[in-house]
């Protein structure tokens, strides 16, 4: 389907042109929003390679003008711009890109390279050491070939054509060699002794050995970050005199460092610099200047720029440690708080959501107001379980109040989790909180409030365990649930109630004996219970009662037996 | 759709043989190597048979022939050159080793080679070794004996030319332009920094990249471009040198094209901090006082403070600004800025303090005569292991040659030459390339240049070097002489 160069283009073929250059405009402005691994972007590029790949198989080669506000192919648009000079194809002609031509064989890394080249603002990338004619001498493109605006090329700024006197070319080339013979006498003296220079005078050669040690030392050059040796050097620096200005030059690029650490997940590097530049602050004495207040304020700014980047990077990545991220967050300045809670509602990832949790537990010890604020004002139901994880965490009992309303709360998970804080308040003021959570309609939250009465040593949890466990209800419970009640009984009554235990072993006692489940679960109890007094009736149990009971009680006396053997 | 450009098929056939050549060099590499290491019958050695044939089998698709020719620094297949990348560079310097020291050009395989004619090539290759005379002839024969001439050759070195280089024009001129830009650049860094205005390192970059692509043309000894000197300018056109030498040598040690910008960079901007020195400090014939000393060592915190303050900030920048700091601190952890915590020098610091040293030595400064090219390299390992890595040491020399461009010598014939090109093969280092200096001004051989490997039909070489010599006692003006030719773009007169 191969055409000349000149004939018209049929529709399909303009369809299909059509198609590539919308993927392309799409990959390239998502590239500038995502992270690399996004999956919005992953998706983008694995589409615009197909449409790459559709159009290089049917044509070979693909020659786009590129012109104000849109791409043509033999004089008929493929791409236009919606916005007047925002759109992509404006953005790549203000770069000095005029005519784009791929071929056949194009690889996937020219691919990347070609949306790299795309992508970098060359206006206002930090980094303004390339415009476009360095970034595409830079990617070496063997399928790929742009042709950039002559007055790119000639930019007087950068390319003076008048920079060279002939006169000075001229005078380069006046050799600078001997001037002055005896002192150049006097210089070959100093180093006669190093002997007859010459080829037989020394090595000359690098061994294969040599060779080998050369290569390993370029890779690990390649493989070493440069950004961590210059900080090294930063605080090199930092560390001794300097005059104001340099200081401010200073601490601004190890601030800078910190956000491109960060960007990087060199979290370790990160906490490091962090510390270092308190340091800094607490050391420094400089004459007309607030060192302190200096460091104060780049830290304050920096916090919220290395947060972010290293969460976006823990968004991302897969490497990344989370006790790392969470002490990284913790040594930050306080002004991430914001920042923190905001990631909080939007994170997807487990081992984010739970490093900002400690982080924010850590950062809001002393900021309960902002707390107050989230609980009173946050819907959203993930984000109210993790606001009663932090205030339980930090556990404070002024706290306490707010939590009765999260036992009513719609969502059974937020339910769970306030009744799970509770317990971690060691107050009296939670067991009615608790009783009140036993009577809820969910079974998980009756198990965990349960639970926390049984290691509550509260007598009004152990009146409102028996309650429950001779209500008449109890034969509706699960097995789970009674044994629960029992066991918490248990634990709360300890000694003091065996003798209400042992009588449920009894079959003539009323209480339903061998046939009803509270039998078997008064066996589990006593064994918990384990006193002597516990043993004896389970003994007499084991020898006397009803067949399932002496089953019961002989599990119940062989388990122990073991464990008190170890 | 497609456009047809008369370009399309040669830029196909690169495309396709740089992805296919990469793959051929590995393999051919690889099953060399493994020849001279195992039997036949090994198992390796079998596996790289087989990688090669399979990595010929898509060049005959394209071609009746796959042929590899080593050509100076470039590898051709199939009469396309392969420039290297990551995934084959160690391959590709270790066959261009190879085929260099036996004087080899290259190999050709025909369509129907089987594997037994490979093996075949193999052993002879494996039993062969550099040293003997007429090796290529020797090659050859066997390969006849093998029966395998049909299918194998073993060719001589001859000059394939790269329509990429002929299309660049004259290189020399080029480069003459280039440094120039280099010098006005550095010039005018000082003032723009003074009025406050940031000064992008962009321009810097292009005229970098213009010294990378000229260190890679075989028709062109860019070392050279270090020979000059100058003596008004000595601290702008210094750091041009220093990042001709840096790349000139980056080159050698297998640097990628960006990573040897990256280094280039760096040797054009580890003196930065030298411009906010009082010149009447730099320029001081005598002596120092301890505070002029002082001063003059802040240049490297100073330079390293400079840099940072540019607006750019990434790994190459990074790199430069490590660069300025340590390019004085010695290889043993001793040198300026002490550090709190010396810990290893960067790989660049250290390449750019052999470089930096080297031309210092090399120029001629108000308090110091200048030093022969080939003394200099004798001061540097005098003092390697100390102040110098002693590894980049060996391989700067092992780049520069024992006779280093710019060398003055005196040859067996009574002739002096300059060192116009180093000889990289061991074991004819000292036979460079020379360009006669005429006994008068209408001498024929004024400016011709002499390859120092030529034999007469006797065998015998025709010209060798008998000792250095001090160009002043001939009254020779080594940069203008090298450059005699050359016209500048701008004047049309000769320099």
């Amino acid at each position: 389907m191969d055409k000349e160069k000149g004939e018209v283009s049929d529709t399909r073929d303009l369809a299909v042109l059509h198609a590539f250059t919308a993927a392309l405009a799409r990959t390239v402005k998502a590239s500038r929003i995502y992270l690399p691994n996004n999956e919005v972007l992953l998706t983008f590029k694995s589409e615009l390679k197909d449409h790459l790949k559709e159009v290089l198989e049917e044509n070979g080669e693909l020659e786009l003008d590129v012109q104000p506000g849109e791409i043509r192919f033999q004089g008929s648009t493929v791409y236009k711009d919606i916005g007047a000079n925002k759109g992509f194809a404006s953005k790549i002609y203000n770069d000095g890109m005029r005519r784009l031509i791929l071929r056949q064989g194009m690889t996937e890394s020219e691919l990347d390279d070609l949306l790299d080249v795309m992508v970098t603002d060359y206006e206002e990338e930090v980094n303004l050491e390339d415009d476009l004619v360095t970034k595409v001498w830079e990617k070496d493109f063997t399928n790929v070939e742009i042709t950039i605006a002559e007055e790119i090329l000639r930019s007087t700024d950068i390319w003076d054509p008048n920079a060279v006197d002939p006169e000075k070319v001229a005078s380069y080339l006046e050799y600078a060699g001997p001037g002055n013979e005896d002192e150049e006498n006097a210089m070959v003296q100093e180093f006669s002794f190093l002997g007859t220079v010459g080829p037989s005078s020394y090595q000359h050669t690098v061994t294969m050995e040599e060779l080998k040690e050369l290569e390993a030392e370029v890779q690990k050059a390649r493989l070493s970050n440069p950004l961590l040796a210059f900080n090294e050097l930063v605080f090199e620096l930092l560390d001794s005199d300097r005059n104001p200005e340099e200081l401010r030059i200073l601490l601004e690029t190890a601030s800078r460092n910190l956000y491109h650490m960060a960007s990087q997940g060199l979290l370790e590097a990160s906490m490091e610099t962090v510390e270092r530049l308190k340091s800094v602050g607490l050391l420094l004495s400089i004459p007309d200047m607030d060192v302190d207040k200096e460091v104060e304020n780049i830290l304050a700014r920096a916090s919220l720029q290395a947060a972010q980047r290293a969460l976006d990077y823990a968004e991302q990545a897969q490497d990344v440690r989370t006790d790392e991220l969470i002490s990284f967050l913790k040594i930050l300045d306080g002004t991430v708080i914001d920042l923190l809670f905001e990631r909080l509602e939007s994170t997807k990832r487990p081992h984010v959501r739970s490093a900002l949790v400690e982080a924010l537990t850590h950062h809001c010890g002393n900021r309960h107001d902002i707390l107050r604020t989230k609980l009173l004002e946050s819907s959203n139901p993930a984000l109210l379980r993790d606001l009663i994880n932090i205030i339980a965490a930090i556990g404070d009992s002024g706290f306490l109040k707010y939590l009765p309303k999260f036992l009513r709360h719609h969502e059974v998970q937020v339910r769970a989790e306030a009744v799970r804080a509770l317990g971690r308040f060691k107050s009296a003021e939670v067991v009615p909180l608790l009783l009140m959570a036993l009577k809820d309609p969910q079974e998980r939250i009756r198990l965990t409030s349960t639970r926390q009465l049984a290691y509550s040593e509260d007598i009004r949890a152990f009146e409102g365990i028996k309650e429950r466990i001779e209500s008449q209800d109890f034969n509706k419970f699960s097995m789970t649930e009674q044994r629960y009640l029992f066991t918490a009984l248990a634990l709360l009554g300890k000694e003091s109630v065996v003798s209400y235990l042992s009588r449920m072993l009894d079959d003539t006692s009323g209480f339903g004996g061998h046939s009803s489940p509270k039998g078997i679960n008064a066996v589990h109890a006593l064994a918990t219970i384990g006193t002597p007094s516990a043993l004896d009736v389970l003994k007499k149990g084991a020898t006397k009662g009803p067949r399932k009971i002496k089953e019961a009680c002989n599990r119940a006396l062989s388990k122990l037996a073991n464990k008190r053997s170890g | 759709m497609k456009a047809s450009m008369p370009s399309t098929e040669k830029a196909r056939r690169k495309g396709l043989f740089t992805r296919l050549g990469r793959l051929f060099i590995n393999g051919l590499n690889s099953f060399l190597r493994n020849a001279r290491l195992h039997e036949p019958n090994n198992k390796a050695f079998l596996q790289s048979l087989n990688a090669l044939m399979v990595s010929i089998e898509p060049i005959f698709e394209e071609d009746s022939h796959a042929s590899i020719e080593v050509n100076k620094d470039a590898i051709f297949v199939n009469e396309v050159r392969v420039r290297p990348d990551a995934s084959c560079s160690a391959s590709y310097r270790a066959l261009i080793i190879d085929f260099n020291r036996r004087g080899v050009g290259g190999i050709l395989i025909k369509e129907g080679c089987n594997k037994q004619n490979l093996i075949d090539t193999a052993r002879i290759w494996r039993f062969n070794e550099p040293g003997e005379e007429s090796l290529l002839d020797t090659l050859n024969e066997q390969i006849k004996e093998a029966g395998a001439e049909h299918f194998i050759a073993f060719t001589k070195p001859r000059f394939i030319a790269d329509s990429e280089e002929e299309s660049m024009g004259d290189p020399r001129e080029f480069a003459l332009h280039v440094y120039g830009q280099a010098v006005s650049y550095l010039r005018g860094l000082p003032r723009q920094i003074a009025m406050g205005k940031m000064a992008s390192a962009r321009r810097a970059k292009r005229l970098v990249q213009s010294f990378v692509d000229l260190s890679s043309r075989r028709d062109f000894n860019f070392t050279a471009l270090a020979v000059i000197k100058n003596y008004d300018e000595y601290t702008y056109s210094h750091s041009v040198n220093v990042s001709v030498l840096c790349i000139s040598f980056g080159q050698r040690l297998g640097l990628s094209r960006s990573e040897l910008v990256d280094l280039g960079m760096a040797g054009l901007f580890h003196d930065v901090g030298k411009l906010s020195v009082p010149i009447n400090i730099l320029n001081k014939p005598g002596k120092f006082d301890s505070g002029e000393w002082q001063i003059m060592k802040n240049h490297s915190t100073k330079g390293f403070i400079k840099l940072i303050s540019m607006p750019e900030f990434g790994p190459a920048h990074f790199k430069r600004a490590i660069v300025a700091f340590e390019h004085h601190c010695d290889y043993d952890l001793g040198g300026y800025p002490r550090k709190s915590n010396p810990r290893p020098l960067h790989l660049f610091s250290r390449i750019c303090a052999i470089a930096d040293t080297y031309d210092a030595m090399t120029s001629k400064r108000i308090y110091q005569p200048a030093f022969s090219p080939d003394q200099a390299i004798k001061i540097l390992l005098e003092k390697s292991g100390k102040k110098y890595d002693p590894l980049l040491v060996r391989a700067f020399v092992s780049a520069m040659g024992v006779y280093p461009v710019g060398t003055v010598v005196v040859l067996d014939t009574g002739e002096v030459g300059i060192v116009l090109e180093a000889n990289p093969y061991s074991l004819s280092m000292n036979r460079p390339k020379v360009k006669l200096v005429g006994k008068s001004p209408d001498d024929p051989l004024l400016g011709t240049v002499a390859d120092l490997t030529e034999q007469d039909e006797k065998g015998r070489f025709k010209r060798t070097i008998l000792h250095p010599a001090d160009p002043a006692f001939f009254g020779i003006d080594v940069a203008k002489f090298l450059f005699s030719d050359i016209q500048t773009s701008n004047s049309g007169q000769g320099v």
